[in-house]
């Protein structure tokens, strides 16, 4: 007995030791791939949902010009940007600096995570358009700065080979929804797929639901306030309108298009960036997006034989004579007022604000009009129809800011035009749409101005 | 019914049924995997176009994401992961079951119980506060943590395996090893160990594919990209590079050879865990 | 004499302590990830915290109540209880068929079983690209349907309301099949080859056999079927990644609703909430299925 006990002792001895070798040697690896500090340069870390290096000229620009200085990127997908951003609030874990959406700078700032950042250089060129400076003003102190900001919405990119091929007029400026029709009865005759969403991404009808029928949302919404202009947010969740009121329109104009074969019936298979590579390979005559010109690099790389882009703006149902449309401010910069490299993300900011560079980089991206007047934006060639076509409108521009419920607005209110599109009733919709605001008004967190 | 007559001699047309039966079934089972591989060898564009072989097979898509550091990176960090974890759980495992196996005192049951009960919980409910632990223990992108997760999450399953196997070993030579003064840890060791090799194998064999192919825990704890596993990396990509399908299809095929790599040289032994788990429900 | 019995007395009782602490040490771990989060849950159950806040209030029972008054949540569940129940069915009657074809030792089961195997070892992050490839509006299952002149069959599989939850509930089944089939043929092979030569030799069709071979071997399989649908109960990543609980909620599971309500809509608490008392669904209903499946056990 005690024999046995012995050389089996050998060799589960030898064979422990092995494994035990081996996980030591594993562990060692794992702890050392971990998140540990490498001493060197000022590093400031930045968070930002630009995940395929868009920002990286700019940042590197900055280095350049800044050679004590690293900027360390982390990239988070933008679906998924809220709920990490919450995660890491919660944690006490926020990078140095910060990109997101203004009502994620409220939130941090509730929570004391904003810096005020009121007497900061950068903030002095918002004096450029007192509205805006007014909006982003909270208790006379400003937490943040727009880095992508514009005006107006509906852009519907159209691939002018297809207008071509079916006859119709390769400068395309429609002047009402009928002439869009039209155009897309004639596209769907063809047997061409009209207009592509992304929709299995539902922020996408969301974003077109709630963004391309501007002056029937703010028109609806004035005519419930005795015709007195109020931001639709405000108005919902002092009850003087519902939702529905200010989706209608957009509602059954969406469900008429696609019981009329207009839609594509590829939208719901189809997230974004699959929508608008799909477009790009010439399949899809009308593509509505925002002023980030599909897919840049899809566009920039398409076959001139498949695809010659074009942009109008979406026709409007003018209310009282008047035209709407929406200044927004989207990609907010801000600081961690607790950061660890508080002056290098001040530095940061500054920087990337100042005019010349923010113009250096809505160059490079190609982005579409910027909110405050800059001095040496070049705008985007496809841009050059869709300008004038919003010029013509001479819309009177809102910028809203009133909460909405947690969580994107697109995507929330985006659920429901789904829906539509999957099948339900324009009037079900609405109605779950009514019903989700009512739901979640109590989570609505209204700032101190 | 000719399938139900055990004891007869089966007909050749029945044969026929069965065989056609099974090759219908491999079709369905089979096809859609062999789709996802021949899509590696496509062109993007083409894989739009939903034909099923490739009309112009390219390798272009394995050069494009080989280019890619993150990938190497994360290959080895689910190589890595996956190891400390097996072998990580498979040693509680042991520590957990020896015991509730081979006593007799009540205390042991209710440790049983309290494993095995916690198979109702659902794993995102606990996300919240693992999160808001790892963060204030700075155990965020630490992969070796990550790795201690998936060996408790192991607990259930193993003890449940070991314990019931346990059952029907004799434990004679553990007695015979505590008389000769053998201290209780090292029995452990060296004399139950080499008993039980083939459920350790087993497990571990049964929950590699587990821990290799989840992608929740480490899409909220692990946010660097080095620190990125398979997995999580393809679940990225899919997001992140959305319309490369070339490069999402090519980084599938290698996500998807290495688990059928081991799963070739460990048929048997997943079969032999399967067969123990089901022996365990019942006991 | 009795020194030799104190001794062993106190051997006995080092024997023990030695024990707890072999189990204490993966327990203690165990607790630690897994039921202390429970805690916090029932906690943040009683409260309306948001996930981020530094404030919250109590509010006592509301969250609790509101988990059976609240329309998407039962939705959720409807939806969950009906993709388990024809998961379980669907699983069962499949698995069990096939291991009736494969068994007797046909030439070539083993290359079956282990192809069968094959969704198993991927993970649905993988095979939601592939399917999702399959499944759309011109994917190949689309495609193949045109060709073969079945057009009107053609849909968006995944993307109407009527056919999102049977895609899924058809995916999970493939997926699992061949891990049940391992376990009926198992079960099958278990069965002693004197009860089926006694069953042949007797002439026995219908009831004799039916009794003595069939039954019993669906008992077993549903015993074990009934258990792994507790974990199908659960189910997250599947939906997660084909339809996100789409089109319109027709797919929204419990797991994916209580994911919403804690990451998208800031109700951690309610959350909280709902993941237990679901929860104790589950294991209201796990005590029956043990409890009613052992007292039907046969054994030979």
């Amino acid at each position: 007995m005690v024999g046995k006990l012995e050389s089996m002792e050998d060799v589960m001895g030898k064979r422990l030791t092995t494994v035990l070798v081996l996980l030591a040697a594993a562990c060692a690896l794992l702890f050392a791939g971990g998140g540990q500090e490498k001493t060197g340069p000022v590093k400031v870390s930045y968070m930002t949902w630009y995940t395929q290096g868009e920002e990286k000229q700019l940042l590197d620009k900055f280095m350049q010009e800044n050679p004590k200085v690293t900027v360390e990127v982390e990239g988070v997908d933008g679906s998924k940007y809220g709920e990490i951003l919450k995660m890491r609030m919660t944690a006490g874990d926020l990078p140095d600096f910060i990109t997101c959406k203004q009502n994620f700078v409220e939130m941090l700032m509730r929570e004391g995570w904003a810096l005020d950042l009121t007497g900061e250089p950068s903030v002095k060129l918002l004096d450029r358009a007192p509205a805006v400076k007014e909006a982003l003003t909270y208790r006379g102190k400003i937490y943040s700065f727009p880095h992508e900001a514009g005006v107006g919405y509906g852009q519907m990119y159209y691939n002018k080979l297809i207008f071509k091929k079916l006859g119709l007029p390769v400068t395309f400026a429609p002047k009402s929804i009928d002439e869009v029709e039209a155009a897309l009865d004639v596209i769907a005759k063809a047997g061409v797929e009209p207009v592509l969403f992304g929709a299995k991404d539902f922020w996408v009808t969301g974003f077109f639901t709630l963004r391309w029928f501007e002056s029937s949302l703010y028109g609806a919404i004035a005519a419930k306030n005795g015709g007195k202009l109020i931001e639709p947010n405000a108005a919902y969740y002092n009850g003087i309108a519902k939702p529905s009121d200010g989706l209608r329109f957009a509602f059954e104009t969406l469900k008429k298009w696609q019981d009329r074969g207009w839609v594509s019936k590829n939208s719901l298979s189809m997230t974004w960036p699959e929508s608008f590579a799909y477009f790009a390979a010439g399949n899809a005559a009308v593509f509505p997006q925002g002023s980030w010109v599909p897919g840049m690099d899809e566009t920039k790389n398409a076959d001139p034989a498949v695809l010659d882009l074009g942009c109008f703006s979406m026709p409007q149902k003018s209310v009282d004579g008047k035209n709407y449309a929406s200044g927004y401010v989207d990609k907010m910069l801000m600081v961690n007022a607790k950061a660890k490299q508080l002056g290098g993300a001040k530095n940061l900011l500054n920087w990337m604000a100042s005019e010349p560079n923010l113009v250096y980089y809505l160059n490079y991206r190609k982005m579409g009009n910027f909110i405050l007047p800059l001095s040496g934006l070049t705008p985007q060639p496809v841009f050059a129809d869709y300008a004038a076509s919003l010029k013509a409108l001479n819309p009177v521009t809102i910028l809203t800011v009133f909460p909405n419920v947690p969580g994107d607005e697109h995507t929330n209110l985006g659920q429901f035009s789904q829906a539509v599109l999957a099948g339900k009733s324009v009037n079900e919709a609405l109605a779950n749409a009514d019903a989700f605001y009512l739901e979640h008004k109590p989570e609505i967190k209204i700032p101190e101005r | 019914m000719s399938a139900h007559s055990f004891g007869a001699r089966p007909s050749a047309a029945s044969l026929v049924l069965r065989y056609a039966v099974a090759s219908i079934a491999l079709l369905v089972i089979g096809v859609p995997i062999l789709y996802g591989l021949l899509c590696a060898f496509k062109p993007s564009r083409e894989i739009l176009l939903a034909r099923f072989l490739p009309t112009r097979p390219t390798l272009g898509n394995f050069s494009r994401i080989f280019v890619d550091p993150r990938v190497l990176r994360a290959i080895l960090n689910s190589f890595l992961v996956c190891f400390v974890a097996l072998a990580l759980g498979c040693l509680l495992c042991l520590l957990a079951s020896i015991p509730i196996a081979r006593r007799k005192e009540r205390i042991f049951g209710i440790f049983y119980f309290l494993f095995l009960s916690s198979l109702i919980i659902p794993t995102i409910s606990g996300f919240v506060t693992l999160y808001m632990m790892m963060v204030r223990l700075r155990l965020v992108n630490s992969l070796l943590a990550v790795s201690v997760l998936f060996a408790a999450n192991m607990l259930p399953i193993g003890v449940l395996i070991f314990s019931s196997f346990l059952k029907t070993v004799p434990f004679e030579l553990e007695e015979a090893a505590k008389i000769e003064g053998c201290g209780f840890f090292r029995r452990i060791f060296l004399v139950v160990a080499p008993l039980i090799t083939a459920p350790i194998m087993s497990l571990a064999v049964l929950q590699f594919p587990a821990v290799w192919n989840n992608f929740l825990t480490p899409l909220l704890f692990l946010r660097k990209p080095e620190a990125r596993t398979l997995t999580l990396l393809i679940y990225n990509y899919t997001r992140d590079h959305e319309s490369d399908f070339g490069a999402i299809f090519a980084l599938l095929f290698v996500g998807m050879l290495i688990p059928f790599g081991l799963f070739l040289g460990a048929r048997r032994l997943i079969e032999q865990s399967i067969g123990i788990t089901a022996g365990g429900i019942k006991g | 004499m009795s020194g030799r019995a104190r001794s062993w007395k106190s051997l006995e009782k080092r024997e023990f302590t030695l024990a707890l602490v072999s189990v204490l040490i993966p327990f203690t771990l165990f607790f630690i990830v897994v039921y202390f989060p429970q805690l916090t849950n029932l906690f943040f159950s009683f409260t309306n915290w948001d996930g981020y806040s530094r404030e919250f209030r109590m509010v006592g029972l509301a969250n609790f109540r509101k988990f059976f008054t609240y329309q998407p949540i039962l939705s959720a569940m409807g939806n969950t209880f009906l993709f388990t129940g024809c998961v379980t069915v669907l699983g069962a009657v499949t698995q069990l068929g096939m291991a009736l074809v494969l068994s007797r030792g046909l030439r070539g089961s083993s290359f079956f079983k282990a192809a069968f195997y094959l969704p198993l070892l991927f993970s649905w992050v993988v095979l939601a690209v592939i399917w999702n490839s399959i499944l759309r509006n011109n994917g190949l299952l689309n495609s193949f349907l045109r060709t073969a002149g079945l057009a009107m069959l053609a849909r968006d599989w995944l993307a109407t309301p009527g056919t999102a939850m049977g895609s899924l509930i058809f995916l999970n089944t493939w997926c699992g099949f061949g891990y049940g089939l391992i376990i009926f043929l198992a079960g099958l092979n278990s069965i002693p080859p004197e009860v089926r030569e006694a069953a042949a030799i007797d002439g026995a069709r219908g009831l004799t056999e039916f009794r003595h071979v069939t039954l019993p071997l669906i008992m077993y399989s549903l015993t074990i079927d009934l258990f792994l649908g507790i974990g199908t109960l659960n189910i997250f990543d599947l939906v997660f990644v084909m339809t996100g609980g789409g089109p319109a909620g027709a797919t929204r599971t419990v797991a994916l609703a209580i994911y919403e309500e804690a990451f998208r809509y800031e109700r951690v608490g309610f959350a909280c909430a709902s993941s237990l008392v679901f929860m104790a669904i589950v294991g209201v209903l796990s005590f029956l299925q043990v409890r009613t499946t052992r007292s039907q056990e046969v054994q030979y």
